[in-house]
């Protein structure tokens, strides 16, 4: 089961492209980059999407390591900086 | 000094991006022919008088745009320092190399005609045949609605050189037709005389590879390779030899897994290095990022650094004391699998190329070596003679 952080950043970039909606490609352990969910834009989108809602600047995290460019990876990054599911 | 006007911008220089700014100026106006700093500000040069206003206004605009945007510190991944006191062994124009038609647009001539030859010959050698990559023959023109989809018309507007004919009407032609006897004047079509452009001259070889596999489900992982005669239109940049309006871009171009992406970036970022230690090419292979053109510059740019998207191998120009990029190594993930819904599995394909100008490189090598095979680095000269005893002219 995917924890609250994972959900609520999954459903953010299903909303983020009409075309993530409904593809089944888009996991947890997905490259959100290698498989087109986001782009440069997306990313920027997402950086700020975490700022607002979790509070955690991920502006300075390290997205040429794949792990980084999953929504499990991101959710583990916020974690540690969050006193606690803002969600 | 010039007879042309010269005006100082009242608009202060800004911590960032000056190049990007200089070299976007030439777009405030048709009348630019020159932007540089100078005595800690901006200096215009332009054909016709131009306002203050009209070109504090320009630079102005492109210095919010360009001017706040801090890029990460660029740190080679290679580089092989030219020698102390190295000299300009050749000149583009002055030595015959060339003749300019009009700014950007020049015919070649021998021995660079030849060199041309030698080097996409090699580059397929060195960077297309070990990753057994197949040939493919594009159009020079690409459909503007191909195009979109690649988002150049969103990145780079400046470039764009559309074709269009004379409307398919028999009185619009016999009417043009007949202003054209006047040889004393330059027929030019009128506005309603001409059918809406469909097409674009192609920016960049290695879009018709993905507009062509628009749809498809690929089997296996693809390297292919192409040359073409690619086009940008730079306005007063053209003034500068290494930005020509016309050039030919040898590119291999990897579409499939993400991984397959990655291990052939790899591959060529290593088979860069030993090309240029073999050629004694000085230079450094440095992260860089496109020069977009629009208020979208800085979240694109830093991107392309934070993903490591681009590199670029930066040859010495001894003839400025600074550097030309004669190649470029790009990822590109899914973007263009996206745009052309393009597949490998049910995952949208990834791709990335590596692409060679040369032009530029041909510039570099001579500037650097000169035109002697005799007195060429060992290398080059052991590739040139391989070359040699094939090529069709040269072999006699």
């Amino acid at each position: 089961m995917p924890d609250k952080k994972s959900s609520v950043l999954i459903e953010f970039v299903r909303e983020l492209d009409p075309d993530n909606a409904d593809d089944p490609n888009l996991t947890l352990s997905v490259d959100l980059v290698d498989g087109g969910f986001i782009d440069s834009f997306g990313m920027v989108e997402l950086i700020a999407f975490v700022q607002q809602r979790f509070g955690v600047d991920l502006s300075s995290l390290d997205f040429y390591d794949g792990k980084m460019r999953t929504v499990s990876g991101i959710a583990s990054a916020i974690e540690p900086h969050s006193g606690g599911d803002a969600a | 000094m010039s007879d042309f006007p010269q005006i100082r911008s009242r608009v202060p220089l800004p911590p960032h991006g000056r190049d990007q700014i200089r070299y976007a100026a030439a777009y405030i106006h048709p009348s630019v022919r020159r932007v540089w700093i100078e005595d800690g500000g901006w200096w215009v040069e332009t054909a016709e008088p131009l306002s203050q206003g009209a070109i504090d206004e320009g630079i102005d605009l492109l210095c919010r745009r360009f001017g706040s945007v801090e890029l990460p510190e660029l740190k080679a991944i290679f580089d092989l320092p030219a020698p102390a006191g190295l000299k300009q062994h050749v000149r583009f124009f002055e030595d015959g190399l060339a003749r300019e038609i009009l700014p950007g647009l020049v015919v070649l001539r021998p021995p660079f005609s030849d060199l041309m030859r030698f080097l996409d010959w090699i580059m397929l050698r060195r960077f297309a045949r070990p990753f057994n990559a197949y040939e493919e023959i594009y159009p020079n023109v690409i459909p503007s609605s191909e195009l979109a989809l690649t988002n150049h018309f969103r990145a780079f507007p400046e470039h764009l050189h559309f074709v269009t004919h004379l409307q398919e009407d028999l009185g619009v032609l016999d009417r043009f037709a007949m202003r054209a006897q006047d040889l004393t004047v330059i027929p030019q079509p009128g506005r309603d005389e001409l059918a809406s452009p469909l097409l674009v001259h192609n920016p960049s070889t290695c879009y018709h590879c993905y507009a062509s596999r628009r749809g498809a489900r690929l089997k296996k992982n693809e390297a292919v390779t192409a040359v073409s005669r690619c086009h940008r239109y730079e306005a007063a940049n053209h003034a500068d030899p290494g930005r020509l309006m016309e050039f030919t871009l040898r590119e291999t171009i990897f579409i499939g897994q993400p991984d397959y992406i990655r291990s052939t970036r790899e591959e060529c970022l290593s088979r860069i290095e030993q090309w240029a230690s073999d050629w004694s090419l000085y230079g450094e292979l440095l992260p860089a990022n496109d020069p977009f053109f629009t208020d979208d510059y800085e979240a694109k740019a830093v991107q392309q650094h934070r993903l490591a998207m681009k590199y670029e191998y930066r040859a010495v120009l001894p003839s400025t004391g600074g550097t030309i990029a004669v190649l470029s190594s790009n990822l590109h993930s899914a973007t263009f699998g996206k745009s052309f819904d393009i597949r490998i599995g049910t995952m949208r394909a990834n791709s990335g190329c590596i692409g060679f100008g040369l032009e530029r490189l041909g510039l570099a090598l001579v500037e650097q070596h000169g035109l002697d095979p005799d007195a060429w680095p060992e290398g080059l000269r052991a590739d040139y003679q391989d070359w040699r005893q094939s090529d069709a002219l040269l072999s006699r």
